[in-house]
């Protein structure tokens, strides 16, 4: 037989166009709107934390990777993508030191000792952001990781306080329904300033639920995220805020536990991640309702003002146990008697 | 009208299939066939010529000791030139061969004609004849029909499902069928029914050609119950399919659709038992689809034991370097190390791919994204087990369930850090397998 220069290999012989640079950079992009809509609340300050977020970042993986003689990948867009959504999690008064260190131990803590993108058990993003809340707890509490809360006592004692949604939104009451839809839509736009007057206080990122919301549906609707843990960490806010509050300013209060502090961005950016994530849509279902319930004890019983990034951490832990207890049952497998 | 649908798969949309709709065109004899004596599952067929001899097509040349092989015939007249006992097959294992060269004549042992009341016979009479024939159905194997109906009379199988779906998207030599010749697949139908004694049988075609719908509902209804699938693939495997048709799952690892009662052919296995009946014509070609990067695609029947290369040739060669000639299609098929392999029973398509198509494998670790799970048709963990096996930890990937795994490629077409899962999975089951002997 004639000797001719063929490959063999076994199938599939074609392969899809989908790649891990394409998920992290259409990711990157579905977080445009949060950005957009946090420079035009914060201005400079903001572009400023991003930029410096970003390239700290990619300067940060490249030498890791060098110093660990490991593949320079910063080209796999992960590096921008975790720059990114670190940024969104600060406030825009952060210093640029604080954030590059907290780049650096996101980095580090959270991605390279363990081998790199794909083997951290925790999301790097959240241990860079809880190493900075640790460290530096005063530069977060001046601005809150969520509205107004060295103001008022907490998240829940915001919405009890009807001069701030009468004065900052204009509805007087809540009893109509046009009034709760009317509340609704301002919330969804954004957030004011706790008193008239004041500068605007928050993170960049969760400054508008509406830019948030956008860029997940968009990732729901390229396929990048499935539905289940959204609308089940969602639901279960949804749920056990009615259950363990009730009374009479649940609707604000409901509101707020949706729409404001990292609850969207963990909903369909943090939670999503794919590395820390369940495998299969019922454990992610499990793993949704789990946060939700946890998110929302810490809230009403916890010490931390927002314990949502910590409460993150805790059912990364847990990942593994729920895909393990959730294995998926093959298919016609027959139970050996 | 049914529909249905299975659990995981790769939606066909998502492939770029350029859709060969030409008519089936005959190749024009070729001078020289290679046909080798084991072109099913099961064991070779005896040489039943020597060197030298004259042969008339469909002759037996090599003949088989009981239904689990279907014997073979030669497809061209003219003078053997050589029998060989080292004759590489599609997977790369060696068979015996017959070689023949043409004499250009085309003479036949008895050439085929219409047999009046074929329909009379008994079914004994019918079955020996598809026996005769050496007809066998092209799956994911090649089963010779005798061999499966002995199935359905032992397990008592109730259900039959004749498949119009291509085993690949790339391919359409089924689709071609249904337009050509549904009225024979409906008559085939009648046969099968009569031969096999299952009266309940359904014909299932996929939902995105309306063209295909409307020729099948006219012709099949009266015989079969027409069942509409959405197009995924790997439609064409046994399993997804008997779950799309029927809601039911095969027993796995180890079972086989017969032991739930069903048994599934393909729509060309279904002409080819009308052609052993009615014309008494044993199988001498294949109709394929030749596609990818040559000039012309184009859906050929091929007379078995032609060589590759002469198919792609008629097809107006290749364009640009070629990488890869795959025996079947791009998804499943076989990767082929010469053109001279020769088109057998198991062939269902040639596809030619350049240097630039070529799947490549990245040294990007597993980030967890679940997409190999969600196409998996098997419900399993693709990645889990592939990584078990790739540090050869090959008890766990059992227990993560890699004997459940029918090797349809869809994780390692989805992967977006292009891990070979299944080379991984593969090399699982070789391992396996080598330790239990």
């Amino acid at each position: 037989m004639k000797e001719e220069k063929l490959i063999i290999s076994l199938h599939p012989h074609i392969q899809s166009a989908e790649s891990v640079s394409r998920m992290m950079f259409i990711t990157t992009a579905a977080l445009i709107p949060a950005v957009i809509s946090g420079v035009y609340f914060f201005g400079v300050n903001a572009v400023k934390v991003i930029v410096i977020a970003i390239l700290s970042a990619v300067v940060f993986e490249a030498g890791l990777q060098k110093i660990m003689k490991r593949e320079v990948t910063i080209m796999d867009g992960s590096a921008v993508l975790m720059g990114l959504l670190f940024a969104l999690l600060l406030p825009p008064t952060a210093p640029w030191w604080m954030v590059i260190l907290g780049v650096f131990a996101g980095m580090l803590l959270g991605k390279h000792v363990y081998g790199g993108l794909g083997s951290n058990p925790f999301n790097p993003v959240i241990i860079g952001w809880a190493s900075l809340k640790l460290s530096f707890p005063s530069y977060f509490d001046i601005s809150g990781s969520i509205l107004g809360v060295t103001k008022v006592e907490g998240i829940s004692a915001l919405v009890e306080d009807y001069v701030y949604f009468s004065e900052q939104y204009g509805i007087e009451s809540l009893e109509s329904i046009g009034a709760k839809i009317n509340l609704f839509f301002k919330l969804l736009l954004s957030w004011k300033p706790i008193f008239p007057g004041e500068p605007l206080i928050g993170c960049i990122g969760q400054i508008s639920a509406l830019a948030i919301i956008i860029g997940g549906l968009f990732l729901l609707w390229r396929r990048y995220i499935t539905w289940h843990i959204p609308v089940s960490f969602l639901a279960s806010i949804i749920l056990f805020s009615i259950l363990f509050k009730g009374g009479e300013f649940l609707y604000p209060y409901v509101l707020v536990q949706l729409l404001s502090s990292g609850t969207l961005l963990a909903a369909f950016f943090i939670a999503t991640d794919p590395v820390t994530s369940p495998m299969t849509g019922r454990s992610m279902v499990i793993l949704g309702i789990l946060l939700g319930l946890i998110v929302m004890i810490g809230r009403i019983w916890g010490s931390w003002i927002d314990p949502i990034w910590f409460c993150v951490l805790v059912i990364n832990a847990f990942t593994p146990l729920i895909d393990l207890i959730f294995k998926p049952k093959p298919f016609g497998r027959v139970k050996v008697a | 009208m049914k529909t249905g649908t299975f659990k995981g798969g790769v939606e066909c949309s998502v492939f770029s299939v350029n859709e060969v709709d030409t008519p089936i065109e005959e190749l024009p004899l070729p001078s020289e066939v290679t046909i080798p004596l084991k072109q099913h599952k099961g064991k070779e067929c005896k040489a039943a010529v020597k060197k030298g001899e004259e042969v008339k097509v469909g002759q037996v040349i090599g003949e088989s000791a009981s239904p689990e092989e279907a014997s073979i015939h030669a497809t061209i007249s003219g003078k053997i030139i050589g029998v060989t006992k080292r004759f590489p097959d599609i997977r790369g294992r060696y068979v015996s061969a017959v070689t023949i060269e043409s004499d250009g004549k085309d003479e036949w042992v008895a050439p085929p004609e219409a047999k009046a009341d074929y329909l009379k016979k008994s079914p004994e009479e019918l079955s020996s004849l598809i026996e005769k024939a050496g007809v066998v159905d092209f799956g994911i194997d090649a089963v010779p029909v005798s061999a499966k109906l002995g199935l359905i009379k032992d397990k008592s199988v109730n259900t039959i499902i004749v498949s119009g779906i291509d085993i690949e998207p790339f391919l359409s030599v089924r689709k071609r069928l249904i337009l050509e010749r549904v009225q024979d697949i409906a008559e085939g139908i009648e046969v099968l029914k009569k031969v096999s004694n299952v009266s309940s049988v359904y014909f299932a075609i996929e939902d995105k050609d309306a063209e295909i719908k409307e020729k099948a509902s006219s012709a099949i209804s009266p015989v079969a119950e027409l069942v509409v699938l959405k197009a995924k693939f790997p439609q064409a495997i046994d399993r997804p399919l008997i779950k799309a048709v029927l809601g039911k799952e095969v027993p796995s690892p180890n079972g086989i659709p017969e032991d739930i009662g069903v048994s599934v052919f393909g729509a060309e296995a279904v002409l080819a038992i009308l052609d052993a009946v009615r014309v008494e014509r044993p199988v001498i070609d294949k109709v394929i689809t030749v596609t990818g990067a040559v000039s012309s695609p184009k859906n050929l029947k091929v007379r078995i034991g032609t060589p590759i290369k002469d198919v792609i040739e008629h097809c107006g060669g290749t364009n640009g370097e070629v990488a890869k000639v795959i025996i079947g299609g791009p998804l499943m098929g076989l990767a082929q190390y010469s053109t001279e392999i020769p088109v057998s029973k198991e062939t269902s398509g040639v596809f030619v791919q350049s240097e630039s198509d070529l799947a490549t494998i990245s040294r990007q670790k597993c980030i967890n994204c679940g997409w190999c799970i969600d196409v998996c048709p098997m419900n399993l963990l693709p990645h889990v087990i592939g990584s078990f096996c790739e540090v050869d930890g090959f008890e766990k990937a059992e227990a993560y369930g890699l004997f459940y795994c029918i090797e349809c490629g869809c994780c390692a077409y989805v992967c977006p850090a292009k891990i070979p899962l299944l080379h991984w999975i593969k090399y699982g089951k070789i391992q396996l397998e080598k330790e239990e002997k």
